[in-house]
């Protein structure tokens, strides 16, 4: 569930634009909802790339090769499932609680 | 305690050695940069690395996700690098035969040099940045079995002067051209496992 959220938060982030890893774990650590430790973003962007959820690119920033990812066709189908499935249980949990 | 980014990437490389050469260089490029720039804003190197997921976790992960990248696929994962490398090898045999038949034939020849080719260029171009663990110890096997093949050009050139009682110049020249060829390849092997080991 954890990782699945955590995979959501990140496709929500990258449908809006492309980031590299530093970026996506300082959008995550703002919320205390996502408390994603440093570093540990890569090893599920790396996954996601497998499953081709998303792409990445390079581009040179000051002297360095900046990977950046962006959301792929099956990302964002991923991406609509999931929010789905999301809200079914947000608004179950929501009947639950009245 | 590791106290900077280089240590860091260090430590790290050495644990993702299971990994190829290439995908190794991208993770570690990337956590450079990252842990980079978190120092750039302002944290202490120290801190940085420390906070940072130890190489011990982050290495375990990479693998594990590799691991299970490797078994989604129909074919032994090395199953494309060890054809590169017998294609690279074998026809060391075969390019010994024209001693015994004191002539070049090139039409079988061909088959044999096309094979050789395509190996080079898988060998040496395409997966030269993509060597892991594994794929460096069956290059050095590969690589070993390329003296016991000497035997045959030799074996060839002694047998023919056996049974012809008298030297050859094209069994001659033939032989040193192989040796030549023989050495660029025997050569250009260790590069590639002496680079991929540094």
């Amino acid at each position: 569930m954890r990782k699945g959220t955590f995979e959501l938060a990140i496709l929500l982030l990258l449908k809006r634009k492309p980031m590299y890893g530093y970026e996506i774990t300082k959008h995550l650590q703002e919320e205390s909802t996502f408390p994603i430790a440093d570093g540990s973003i890569y090893p599920i962007l790396k996954r996601m790339s497998t499953n081709q959820w998303v792409y990445s690119y390079k581009e040179e920033h000051e002297g360095r090769s900046r990977k950046y990812y962006d959301v792929t066709d099956l990302g964002g189908k991923v991406l609509e499932a999931r929010w789905e499935e999301f809200t079914n249980v947000y608004a179950f949990l929501d009947q639950l609680k009245k | 305690m590791l106290q900077s980014i280089e240590q860091y990437i260090n430590e790290l490389d050495l644990k993702l050695k299971g990994l190829p050469k290439d995908e190794r260089e991208h993770h570690l490029a990337e956590i450079r940069d990252h842990l980079l720039e978190r120092m750039e804003e302002g944290d202490p190197e120290a801190r940085v690395v420390q906070s940072f997921m130890a190489p011990d976790k982050m290495s375990e992960e990479i693998l594990q996700e590799y691991r299970q990248r490797n078994a989604q696929t129909f074919e032994h994962p090395n199953y494309w690098f060890v054809l590169a490398a017998i294609s690279v090898i074998a026809p060391f045999g075969a390019l010994a035969l024209p001693i015994i038949q004191e002539n070049y034939y090139a039409g079988p020849q061909f088959a044999v040099l096309l094979q050789l080719l395509i190996g080079s260029v898988a060998l040496f171009g395409y997966f030269r940045k993509k060597l892991n663990e594994e794929r460096v110890a069956i290059l050095k096997k590969m690589g070993r079995l390329m003296i016991p093949i000497l035997a045959l050009p030799f074996g060839f050139f002694s047998f023919s002067i056996i049974r012809t009682e008298e030297w050859s110049s094209f069994n001659f020249i033939y032989l040193l051209l192989y040796l030549l060829v023989w050495l660029i390849y025997y050569i250009s092997l260790r590069k590639v496992y002496q680079s991929s080991i540094a």
